[in-house]
């Protein structure tokens, strides 16, 4: 994680030295449209309340919450009052962020209590605050927002997250083409960033610990409903199984905090049809998929 | 049938939880509307003689039969949901409940359809 002088403009007007934050100053550019389409109103601003979780493992025994007072005005992200804190009044803060626009999946916080991404988050949607920010929940911290990324990782790599050929009916030349409409057919499944918002959302994450979770199983139908994939039937016995995907009682609560609009609850509802009708497939003939 | 480490049942269970779930979203409003509504008011023409006509039509056991395996599979839908709330509330129970709960599910019909026979 690199330290960076740009993010928030009001870096290095930091409340001990008595200046006033950037909101406040003389030279205030002329409001411009904002980006989310509401009524260009005056610009808004102050400062606010930042109750970060901290945790050492090193240094302390248990997480504590550490205040924050930090200037803002309309256009700063929660990802930029971070980083202002980490460049103005405690360095060693550690979180993840690379693409501050929602496209990396690396910024998810608990703010307030609620998974979002910290960099399509605004500090005016929580003032006058306090604002809360804790690491992911369901998650193992490693340090302060940092938490532990590999039983995610685990569960991307074993439902096969890649299009899996049938060898014994190669692609013709000149290539594996795929038409707009069987593209549409997995197309929202796809816009997954990885960010695991839906992992601290789901109740059956934190109580089921071998569950999939919502992305993970999203992926497998994702690749399993491309017309380029023939995987299906080896992605089955990682889907009907105890951790599987049975885990799921459809509470609903990733597809609402998903910032993709990709609907694992559905994705995981459509598995469940499809591994019922496998069931069933094998039940009425017993010898189906065997010597696969 | 093709086994593997992890393998369950539940496709089965969850199909038919999800069966039940879908039959009363459909015909409880339509039953509702017609019994609870229409027939009392007049709707097809008084509801004199409603009760002798409905119990000869439900004791018929072919109409029994699909009536009963229609509100096992509701039942089923009930039993299937209270069995995973009580992983939501964290319990973990023994197989006996989940065999008694399941159980309740197959019984009850089964047992509604042998009286309606007898009746
Ligand atoms: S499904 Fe949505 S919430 Fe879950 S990891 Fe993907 S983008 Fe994030
Ligand atoms: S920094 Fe990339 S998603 Fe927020």
């Amino acid at each position: 994680m690199t330290e960076s002088s740009h993010g928030h403009p009001g870096a290095g007007a930091s409340a001990a030295d008595g200046v006033q934050p950037v909101g406040a100053t003389a030279e205030q550019p002329e409001p411009r449209p904002r980006r989310d389409g509401a009524a260009a109103g005056p610009e808004a601003g102050g400062t606010i309340t930042l109750q970060v979780l901290r945790y050492r493992p090193d240094r302390e025994d248990a997480p504590y919450l550490q205040d924050f007072e930090v200037p803002w005005r309309t256009e700063t992200s929660v990802l930029d009052a971070l980083t202002w804190v980490k460049d103005n009044l405690e360095p060693s803060l550690t979180f993840r962020w690379s693409c501050r626009m929602a496209i990396c999946g690396s910024c998810g916080f608990m703010l307030n209590g609620e998974p979002k991404l910290g960099c399509e988050s605004f500090v005016r949607d929580y003032a006058p605050g306090p604002l809360r920010i804790e690491p992911l929940a369901n998650h193992a911290v490693e340090r302060d927002l940092v938490v532990d990324l590999e039983p995610f990782m685990a569960s991307l790599r074993a439902v096969q997250p890649y299009v899996i050929s049938d060898d014994r009916h190669p692609v013709p030349e000149p290539g594996n083409r795929q038409t707009p409409e069987q593209m549409v057919a997995y197309g929202q499944y796809s816009q997954c960033i990885n960010c695991m918002l839906c992992y601290a959302a789901c109740p059956q994450v934190g109580l089921a610990t071998d569950f999939l979770g919502p992305a993970a199983v999203t992926l497998a139908v994702r690749y399993n409903k491309d017309s380029r994939d023939h995987g299906a039937d080896s992605r089955l016995p990682i889907l009907d199984n105890e951790g599987g995907i049975w885990p799921c009682t459809f509470v609903g609560a990733c597809s609402t905090v998903c910032p993709k609009g990709v609907d694992p609850a559905a994705a995981i509802q459509q598995a469940k049809g499809a591994t019922a009708q496998a069931w069933a497939a094998e039940f009425i003939l017993p010898h189906r998929g065997e010597g696969r | 049938m093709r086994r593997w480490q992890g393998r369950t049942n539940e496709p089965l269970m969850w199909a038919l939880f999800g069966g039940g779930g879908m039959l009363a979203v459909f015909t409880m409003p339509v039953l509702i509307i017609a019994f609870g509504l229409l027939v009392p008011f007049g709707g097809f023409g008084g509801a004199d003689g409603t009760y002798e006509r409905m119990h000869a039509l439900l004791t018929h056991p072919l109409v029994s039969l699909l009536v009963f395996l229609a509100l096992g599979l509701v039942l089923w839908h009930c039993c299937h949901r209270t069995f995973h709330a009580l992983h939501d509330l964290k319990l973990h129970p023994p197989e006996i409940v989940r065999s008694a709960i399941y159980g309740i599910a197959m019984l009850t019909p089964a047992i509604g359809y042998s009286l309606s026979l007898a009746a």
